[in-house]
């Protein structure tokens, strides 16, 4: 907000005519000058009185253009934060915030993996208790219950078998669903990156003000082409357009 | 200094206290945020009254920025050099633009009514006070980004700089759009300088 700088130029007429013609009559909006110093150049320089009296004239009428004082802030926070609670499942911050939960979901992911891993191993452990005794040591009523225990171990494994192949499945897509998510995110980190670190759009000043003075172009008209090819969909949703792809990919990827 | 220029100070006094503020809002903490909200809907008013000078659209158009500053409360980032002041300037400005773009859109849509239309501002006119309503067209008829830069330096009392980082455009590009606005209003007003003067 600071009004003074240590580059500020000596002040000539047109440099005089310059400010008042960018910040008005009031010397206090002068960015580098003081009042006093501006005064000074004014009541020593009758030229530039006309033109002086032309922008306070100007600057007394815009004075007088007042916003309404009767704004109800209270009774528009409080519309605001009904509105914000209604919707609080919709926008952005909540997208991220589904985001930022994939990233936790994703330990939940490789904890589920290890914990399957760890129920097979298990499984494979307690497999050889299963075996069938030896005909030789046992009697026949014990190598008839043998038989039809032989039967249900059968039966068992089989189970076994189908249960851990659905849980290599169960196990297989998680695996996928979380590499997806982990290319998805990471080019939305990437798209972030790069918007972030983007250069401003660049507005050649000197032909900006040489339209101005000449008149031999609307530089007005090129710096909102300009703006609006590089801006457009900043404002729409301060979001570039390809990053917009990416959170529909990714946000689609849900269902 | 205008009054929304020293409202403008004092906030920047309360820069850290903002800090606090926001990133609280951004944990979803809703006190914060209407401690924050109330503290800068008036100056978010001002520029969006400004910017369209009738009541309920600058209230609509603070009320979405406000709800912009909850949804985006997580992207202000200190590092980046803006206070949260100038980035909720920032979040109203581009209300703003989206919302004259809405507008542009579906005047087309409306051209039929612009009889209707016409008599109803007409009436709505007569009742406003007569120097205001002259000041409203000469400024309502400024083109927006001109417009823009006048609110944030002459009426809202920000340095070129400031608006520049607002308008994401370059400090000389601020002063070019302020020289014309100027210009275009001092051509448009000299009619009635001395009925407006007086």
């Amino acid at each position: 907000m600071s009004r003074t700088n240590d580059n500020k130029q000596p002040m000539t007429k047109a440099l005089f005519l310059e400010k008042l013609s960018i910040h008005g009559a009031d010397f206090a909006r002068w960015d580098g000058y003081d009042v006093a110093e501006a005064q000074e150049f004014l009541e020593k320089n009758d030229s530039v009185k006309d033109a002086y009296e032309q922008a306070q004239s100007l600057d007394t009428v815009l004075a007088s253009y007042k916003v309404p004082e009767d704004l109800d802030v209270d009774a528009l926070i409080k519309k605001t934060s009904a509105q914000i609670e209604k919707n609080k499942v919709v926008g952005f911050a909540d997208a991220k915030d589904k985001a930022a939960k994939r990233k936790m979901g994703m330990a939940y992911y490789w904890g589920g993996g290890a914990a399957i891993a760890a129920s097979l191993m298990l499984m494979m452990l307690m497999q050889p208790q299963t075996q069938t005794p030896v005909a030789e040591d046992v009697q026949p009523v014990e190598l008839a219950m043998a038989a039809e225990d032989s039967a249900v171990t059968e039966d068992v494994s089989a189970t076994l078998v189908q249960e851990e192949q659905r849980l290599f499945s169960t196990w297989e897509q998680a695996l996928a669903e979380d590499l997806k998510q982990r290319e998805i995110i990471s080019l939305w980190e990437t798209a972030d990156a790069r918007s972030t670190a983007m250069p401003e759009p660049e507005v050649n000043s000197r032909s900006v003000t040489n339209a101005v003075v000449d008149g031999s172009a609307d530089p007005e008209a090129v710096q909102i082409d300009r703006f609006i090819e590089n801006n457009y969909d900043v404002i729409e949703d301060e979001v570039l357009e390809r990053e917009m792809d990416l959170w529909e990919l990714y946000l689609n990827s849900e269902g | 200094m205008t009054d929304s220029a020293k409202n403008a100070n004092k906030v920047d006094e309360n820069a850290e206290d903002d800090s606090v503020l926001i990133a609280k809002v951004a944990k979803g903490d809703s006190v914060a945020f209407e401690a924050l909200a109330a503290k800068y809907t008036n100056m978010l008013f001002s520029v969006a009254y400004r910017m369209f000078p009738q009541q309920s659209d600058a209230e609509d158009i603070v009320q979405e920025a406000l709800i912009k500053v909850w949804n985006k409360a997580d992207l202000w980032d200190e590092t980046k050099g803006a206070s949260v002041s100038t980035w909720m300037y920032r979040l109203t400005y581009n209300t703003c633009i989206d919302h004259k773009r809405r507008e542009k859109k579906g005047h087309v849509e409306l051209i039929d009514n612009i009889t209707a239309d016409d008599e109803q501002s007409a009436r709505a006119k007569m009742e406003q006070d007569e120097t205001q309503a002259m000041l409203h067209d000469a400024i309502n008829d400024l083109p927006e980004r001109q417009r823009a830069a006048l609110v944030l330096c002459h009426f809202e009392g920000l340095s070129n700089a400031e608006a520049a980082k607002i308008m994401d455009t370059t400090v000389k590009g601020v002063e070019g759009l302020l020289v014309r606005a100027r210009k275009a209003l001092q051509d448009k007003l000299q009619p009635y300088k001395e009925v407006l003067v007086s």
